[in-house]
């Protein structure tokens, strides 16, 4: 088994999976609102998200501490040591960068919401004079 | 654990989307199984006896008690996951899909099985006007010559929609019913068999098996559908035809076929194509053939608190006529379409794929008996089916 740094069989299939699909993620139209207060519903959408990506990373750790351990790998203190390259930073900014989308996903599927969440954070002001409010 | 689909057009996802897939499968595990137990034990503690102080009455159908559970924080919380669930069906395997959009294309060029795509037909606004049950592209957008994405995303997502309690190949309901057949009418031995609006074919298929000396035949509106459920078929080794047509206006002759089988359509409909599907069904049928539908069962039958909890999708699934169905005397829509009231038929049924026998055959005999497991997915989920002989 090849647990080289930047084996690039491995990066090639990681990266195939987070190519962007053609086929539309989310549906069309408006999503209902379940809960009174704003917000609410969105902060469900995430937290379901979270948990989601939870538990592949969690499932993938689990295997991961088992093959290595397999190959008669002492993993920790390898992971520990690990120095990423220019290309590994860049891939984990994208899967970053998605798992961020993805959480937020509830925030970008109607446009019309987004509008009126937009209106009412102007209301509130810009960060500085909330800064001072708080003050 | 979900296992890969069983045919030739299965599509491998990376073991982290597997494990989105099932984490996804759980998620609505818990909250159509745990989360729906308790949401009726806090109706029954708490919503009922409250609404019952107020009005004197217990609520007289399901809006009354949507209206009551409206304010019920756990409610809210059950809504919010289920709905968020069956979005992360689709997210689940739409890039896993799209992934492998040409090569699925390829291999359904090389084994189409026997399909007739018909490029004149219109693909009713039903279907293309709203993203039906939350599914990106509903039943047919299609992303590149030929595709076949409306078929892999529904047979993918129907695997993780199912937590695995609708049979290896999502066939049990076509299974439960054909056998139903097979068994409740031992000298009824059709040779012609349309399943109407039959997506990837995963219920007509056992219509060929249960009966093999049949010629089956499945209808859609959708090409992207029809191309996927014959080149399905056929990886699973089934003649079964599969056409592009609507079942509001049948191309077929009068006095065609023995069976005309249809699961999970109807509610799909709107009530003027259900009634033209009905009156299609009377005249493709030969005298004394059956017609039967498996649906979600009937408002009018049904306990106030269970037409409530079934009629969710129609509230919040993007189902919109699915409770405009459940609301209809099924008698009624049968009589309207030229069936004698006293040839009407309906079973209510435990799933074949996993019940004994000579178990299943002895529910037959019970007749249609109405609870809450009844059209309500779960381990001890029990499937209903209506419609009437020629």
């Amino acid at each position: 088994m090849d647990l080289a740094p930047g084996s690039k069989g491995k990066l090639m299939s990681a990266q195939k999976s987070i190519r962007k699909p053609r086929i539309p993620m989310s549906h069309r139209g408006k999503r209902p609102r379940f809960f009174s207060t704003s917000g609410t519903d969105e902060l469900m959408s995430m937290v379901l998200e979270l948990t989601a990506e939870l538990w592949v990373v969690k499932k993938r750790l689990y295997l991961l501490e088992r093959v290595a351990g397999q190959a008669g790998v002492p993993l920790t203190p390898q992971i520990e040591a690990y120095e990423l390259n220019e290309g590994e930073v860049a891939e984990l900014d994208e899967r970053r960068r998605l798992l961020i989308s993805t959480v937020l996903r509830s925030l970008e599927v109607d446009p019309v919401e987004r509008g009126r969440m937009r209106e009412e954070m102007e209301t509130m002001g810009s960060p500085a004079e909330a800064a001072e409010r708080v003050a | 654990m979900l296992k890969d689909l069983s045919h030739d057009l299965r599509v491998s996802p990376t073991r982290d989307e597997r494990t989105r897939q099932e984490f996804v499968a759980s998620l609505r595990k818990h909250v159509l199984a745990d989360m729906a137990a308790s949401m009726r034990a806090n109706y029954e503690q708490r919503v009922l006896p409250a609404f019952e102080r107020a009005h004197g009455r217990a609520p007289k159908d399901g809006d009354e008690v949507h209206d009551a559970m409206q304010d019920e924080r756990y409610f809210r919380f059950y809504s919010s996951i289920r709905y968020n669930a069956q979005e992360m069906v689709f997210r689940s395997v739409i890039p896993v899909v799209d992934r492998n959009l040409e090569d699925l294309g390829a291999r359904v060029r090389q084994q189409p099985g026997k399909v007739v795509v018909n490029p004149d037909l219109k693909v009713p606004n039903n279907v293309t006007n709203i993203d039906v049950h939350l599914s990106p592209g509903s039943y047919h957008s299609e992303y590149q010559p030929d595709d076949v994405a409306p078929g892999a995303i529904y047979d993918n997502s129907i695997h993780v929609f199912a937590f695995n309690q609708m049979g290896r190949n999502i066939d049990d309901i076509g299974h439960t019913f054909s056998n139903f057949v097979r068994l409740a009418c031992p000298d009824f031995h059709p040779r012609a068999i349309l399943d109407a609006g039959c997506t990837v074919g995963h219920n007509t298929l056992p219509w060929a098996q249960t009966f093999p000396d049949a010629e089956v035949t499945g209808i859609d509106v959708s090409a992207g559908l029809v191309r996927y459920a014959a080149s399905r078929a056929r990886s699973f080794g089934l003649p079964v035809r599969f056409m592009q047509m609507n079942a509001t206006s049948l191309a077929f002759p009068d006095q065609s076929f023995d069976v005309v089988f249809s699961s999970m359509f109807l509610h799909e409909l709107p009530l003027k194509d259900i009634r033209a599907f009905f009156r299609e069904a009377y005249r493709v049928l030969k005298p004394g053939g059956l017609f039967l539908n498996m649906e979600l069962p009937p408002n009018n039958r049904m306990q106030a608190y269970d037409r409530f909890y079934l009629d969710w999708d129609s509230y919040y699934n993007k189902e919109p006529w699915y409770k405009p169905f459940r609301d209809q005397d099924y008698l009624q829509l049968c009589t309207a379409a030229g069936f004698a009231p006293e040839r009407f038929v309906e079973a209510v049924l435990p799933r074949y794929t996993y019940t004994p026998e000579d178990k299943f055959k002895a529910c037959i005999t019970q007749g249609a008996q109405f609870g809450s497991r009844t059209g309500r997915l779960g381990e001890e989920i029990e499937w209903y089916g209506f419609g009437a002989w020629k």
